[in-house]
């Protein structure tokens, strides 16, 4: 079986899996990390949504040969790791301050499309979101969150706007 | 053969709707506000409590333009008292709105305001019976306008979440705001308290925007739906285009 070299949460890892195996899987069944969640392996629900290179994607729809060995995968357990400074993210600080987890079971994914738009905005220079830009975010949540993800992106937008954060690996 | 589940909140959203759909009928024949007919045959103190304070934080009567209304919803369960307070734009523009990151043929009425009272007696984590009565809202929405199963030739047309119309942030209330009142009375449950009220109040809103009572639910159901991505009765192999997916 081929080996497969990639970039885990700052970490080289080899994984001897053939090309097609979604990433998903490689991440969950053979390395342990868990975070990403299966919820359709379609792209449709969004619950396994983690970043490449600073860009938010979807484990599930990527056959793990199409990775580099250089691309930075980060998954909600590196999140913390992979910005400068001690403690948690911006978001997932703010995430907690406005309590918005509920089951728990969609919120690895909403963090981390949240992270992806809010650093996009930054990146564009702006400092303030539109309800349409927060009406694209396709994230499932079967508990309703919705409302605390609108207030959370918000806050954290403002945090990061005063003190920019990229994740490792953005811009590449 | 088909497996079914339980809906949160079970027959009360339904069963609420109808009746406050009903109570508003009544007010409209007889030429009464429909607060006001509310208050006046409620017969107790907790009742009254959350319909004033949803119609007081909700400015309830205000002016709004054509194609947009206010709808209240009251509801009584588990030993507690529950009123919603909706606004809805059911203008053209709203209704015929597209999602660009969405598969949604149909995304219909914008429910854009969203008040809640709820009295559940002594409360021990206000914070998570805010969240309860917010996604409960999220639910009560969804029952109203868009979420359902389609039964066609045998077999479910929805394949997915991307095609069984739960609330997605698109269909999110701009404003939301949930009012937990004081309370001495023994406490009571709160997990699917935000269901029933909601739903109703969003189908009075959208009669009162539209001026015609919903008569079948959700809203949306005869709209057409996103085409499948999955051909009925297979089990779809991943995308393998996820790289440029969010
Ligand atoms: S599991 Fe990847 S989008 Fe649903
Ligand atoms: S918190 Fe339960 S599905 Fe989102």
């Amino acid at each position: 079986m081929p080996v497969q070299k990639l970039t885990v949460n700052g970490q080289r890892v080899e994984v001897d899996v053939e090309d097609d195996v979604r990433l998903l899987w490689v991440l969950r069944d053979l390395l342990d990390i868990t975070g990403p969640k299966y919820g359709c392996g379609l792209s449709i629900c969004q619950s396994c949504t983690s970043l490449v290179n600073g860009k938010a994607f979807n484990p599930c729809s990527v056959p793990v040969g199409q990775l580099r060995p250089s691309d930075e995968v980060v998954t909600i357990e590196g999140l913390a790791d992979a910005v400068d400074g001690d403690g948690l993210h911006p978001v997932q600080e703010v995430w907690l301050e406005e309590d918005v987890a509920q089951c728990g079971f969609c919120q690895p994914g909403q963090i981390m499309a949240a992270v992806d738009l809010i650093q996009t905005l930054l990146a564009d220079g702006r400092r303030d979101v539109t309800e349409a830009e927060l009406d694209s975010l396709r994230n499932v949540c079967r508990c309703g969150t919705y409302p605390r993800v609108r207030t959370a992106i918000r806050r954290a937008l403002a945090v990061m706007a005063e003190t920019p954060v990229f994740v490792r690996g953005a811009g590449r | 053969m088909f497996r079914t589940g339980s809906m949160r909140n079970i027959y009360s959203p339904n069963v609420v709707t109808a009746r406050e759909l009903a109570i508003d009928q009544v007010a409209a024949e007889v030429g009464r506000d429909p607060l006001e007919l509310r208050l006046s045959t409620l017969r107790d103190a907790r009742s009254v409590a959350v319909l004033e304070k949803v119609a007081e934080a909700g400015s309830w009567g205000r002016e709004m333009p054509a194609g947009t209304a206010q709808g209240l919803g009251f509801h009584s369960e588990y030993k507690g008292r529950a009123a919603c307070l909706i606004e809805i734009d059911c203008r053209p523009e709203t209704v015929s709105r597209t999602v660009p990151t969405a598969a949604y043929a149909y995304t219909g009425p914008r429910v854009t305001r969203a008040i809640y009272a709820v009295d559940v007696g002594l409360t021990i984590n206000p914070r998570g019976l805010e969240a309860q009565m917010l996604g409960g809202m999220m639910d009560g929405i969804a029952n109203c306008l868009s979420f359902s199963l389609h039964l066609v030739d045998g077999a479910f047309a929805e394949d997915s979440w991307e095609h069984a119309y739960y609330t997605r942030q698109w269909n999110v209330p701009f404003e939301t705001q949930v009012f937990i009142l004081d309370s001495s009375s023994q406490p009571g449950g709160a997990g699917e308290f935000g269901v029933a009220a909601s739903m109703a109040a969003t189908a009075n809103a959208y009669a009162r925007a539209t001026g015609s009572m919903p008569t079948s639910f959700p809203i949306n159901h005869g709209m057409p739906l996103a085409e499948s991505i999955v051909p009925p009765g297979t089990i779809p192999q991943s995308p393998t285009d996820g790289l440029g997916r969010r």
